[in-house]
């Protein structure tokens, strides 16, 4: 009998819990060789405190992306809980799953493919409430023009297309997506990756403002020190799919393994810390 | 928008005329003419058959006797048929209503079928229902033509109430129902040649689509399948698709003229078929400029339709 092991801590909340998360992908079709396989994720567990920021680091191929996708259920983990609102949703069956699914949403590395081309910024902001069968059309376009205001998007580029939107407009619109079902985790995988550091900074300040005034909980996913040390109060490492390092910003400065990136980049990032407002 | 219609359709009304030009090129290279066999007729005087070579131009050199026939297709024309001794195009006009009809049919049944069928495949990749759907679709696209059509008209004569050829039974003339029931076996057959060609098409633009991090975030939205594959990702998938519906227009076109001939279809193939045994140039020459037309057209309609499709190219226009 499996029990919700989300309880009250010292801390506060555990919003998110994963235990022992494992995920393998099968090289090649059918008549590829067995046992040709990738172990993307190898019994992982996470914590994250509900309203606070966990930073994921790790190199390339660490499995980060695939633990953001198992945490925001779009993969299915080989074996392993993912405990979130008093249930495992590694085992819920897909109709109890949907509604708490809309609760963690990804924000994905590259928001100009994660945006469909065919729809306007309008379209890609109200069309979540329209599957969740939320409002009126007429409120669903007031709420998604809420967003968008909310985001720094004004309202005369609701007609646009993403393509026509710069960087930095793709990225409010992905987070105005994100935020229309009023989830309560947003996963961040790269999503600051590739902008100017003006606008970089523009959306890392949006990013804790939407914390504050959605009480939201972030997992964010990122190489940049910078925004890990702007944003995050706690920092798991992977390598090679399992966790060698956890716990508060601070430890990155003392690492316990030799995997954690090197110290000299640790000192540098926190050296770098700015208080957040 | 207008503009590039009116371009397109200058460079079509060139496109025509550089084939026309070419295909009188060609029949003049080819060995042999209409009156040849009449010189084997000992009843035929060497003088008649000349003097019906002066009267029909056949003396002429190429350049006039492309004049000759452009003045023809300015009146309407196209052109002089020797073997029924009638302007070519009212011979054409209703055979190729027939071939557009059929055409027409299979094109929108083909797409029809090819649609669904390459988005279900597309969306199973992988499991054996898509494998399963892949070996029939293998088989359908490695069997030719004609083994289809030849397959049909074998299985109609087993059942005995599908007709077995032409478009009419004997005075049913103008039965919507007649036509329908005549039009199942030829339209199979295009059917079955073009249908493996476009789900592969469909299947794999599909592919690429539903990896795609719009899709993946769409799901994490909770959109339902449906509306994920047919409203998000077939939209997405379509400008290859729609590229392909231009070159599918031509395709079935060439397909067509052959299964006219097999299943006995008033259309343009066996009136082409005929031509070109009896080498009568100006029907061939009309008959090509017809496919070119049709091709053309189709390549229009592609490129209308990518318009209107594709916000993308409506906002780089």
């Amino acid at each position: 009998m499996l029990t919700d092991p989300s309880s009250q801590t010292a801390e506060g909340q555990v919003l998110l819990h994963a235990i022992g998360l494992s995920k393998r992908y099968t090289r090649g079709g059918w008549l590829a060789r067995r046992g040709s396989a990738v172990e993307a994720l190898r019994g992982v567990n996470l914590r994250i405190q509900a309203g606070s920021t966990m930073a994921l680091l790790g190199a390339s191929g660490s499995g980060k992306s695939t633990l953001a996708r198992c945490l925001a259920c779009l993969e299915e983990p080989d074996s392993g809980e993912i405990w979130f609102a008093g249930k495992d949703l590694a085992r819920l069956p897909r109709r109890e799953l949907a509604p708490l699914q809309r609760q963690i949403q990804l924000i994905f590395q590259e928001p100009s493919a994660s945006l469909n081309p065919r729809f306007t910024a309008l379209e890609l902001v109200s069309e979540p409430l329209l599957i969740a069968g939320r409002g009126t059309k007429g409120e669903r376009r007031a709420r998604a023009l809420d967003l968008m205001e909310l985001v720094g998007l004004p309202a005369h580029l609701r007609n646009r297309f993403a393509l026509e939107l710069s960087g930095g407009q793709r990225r409010r619109l992905a987070i105005a997506r994100a935020l229309v079902l009023e989830p309560k985790v947003l996963i961040l995988d790269e999503a600051l990756t590739g902008l100017d550091l003006s606008t970089r900074a523009q959306i890392s300040n949006l990013l804790l403002e939407l914390q504050e005034v959605c009480s939201l909980t972030y997992l964010c996913i990122s190489h940049d020190f910078d925004l890990v040390t702007r944003l995050a109060d706690e920092v798991t490492v992977l390598d090679e799919g399992k966790v060698i390092e956890s716990g508060a910003l601070e430890v990155m400065a003392d690492p316990h393994s030799p995997n954690v990136p090197n110290a000299t980049a640790a000192e540098l990032m926190l050296s770098s810390r700015v208080d957040r407002p | 928008m207008m503009r590039f219609l009116a371009n397109r359709l200058a460079r079509t009304a060139f496109t025509l005329l550089g084939v026309s030009v070419l295909a009188f090129i060609l029949i003049d290279l080819a060995p042999g003419e209409y009156f040849q066999d009449m010189r084997l007729n000992p009843q035929i005087s060497r003088e008649t058959v000349a003097a019906l070579r002066v009267e029909y131009g056949l003396d002429q050199a190429l350049p006039l006797k492309y004049a000759r026939w452009l003045r023809s297709v300015s009146r309407g024309e196209l052109g002089y048929s020797f073997a029924y001794n009638c302007p070519v195009w009212p011979l054409l006009e209703t055979r190729i209503a027939n071939t557009l009809i059929l055409t027409i049919t299979a094109l929108v049944c083909s797409w029809l079928i090819a649609i669904p069928l390459g988005v279900w495949m597309a969306s199973r990749a992988g499991r054996w229902e898509d494998r399963v759907s892949g070996l029939g679709n293998t088989f359908l696209l490695g069997t030719p033509d004609i083994l289809i059509a030849l397959g049909l008209l074998a299985f109609a004569l087993r059942v005995t109430w599908l007709p077995t050829g032409g478009m009419h039974a004997p005075l049913a003339d103008g039965n919507l129902n007649d036509l329908a029931l005549h039009l199942i076996l030829p339209v199979l057959a295009l059917v079955a040649g073009m249908l493996p060609i476009l789900v592969r098409h469909v299947r794999s633009a599909m592919l690429d689509v539903l990896r795609a991090p719009f899709i993946a975030a769409a799901r994490g939205h909770g959109v339902p399948r449906g509306r994920l594959l047919f409203g998000h990702a077939l939209p997405a998938a379509a400008n290859p698709l729609i590229s392909l519906f231009g070159l599918s227009v031509g395709v079935l076109l060439s397909g067509s003229l052959l299964i006219e001939v097999v299943m006995g279809w008033p259309g343009v193939g066996p009136l082409l078929l005929q031509a070109i045994l009896e080498r009568d140039p100006h029907i061939v020459v009309a008959a090509v400029l017809f496919s070119t037309l049709f091709l053309t057209s189709g390549s229009v309609l592609a490129d209308i339709f990518l318009y209107v499709a594709d916000p993308r190219i409506r906002v780089e226009s």
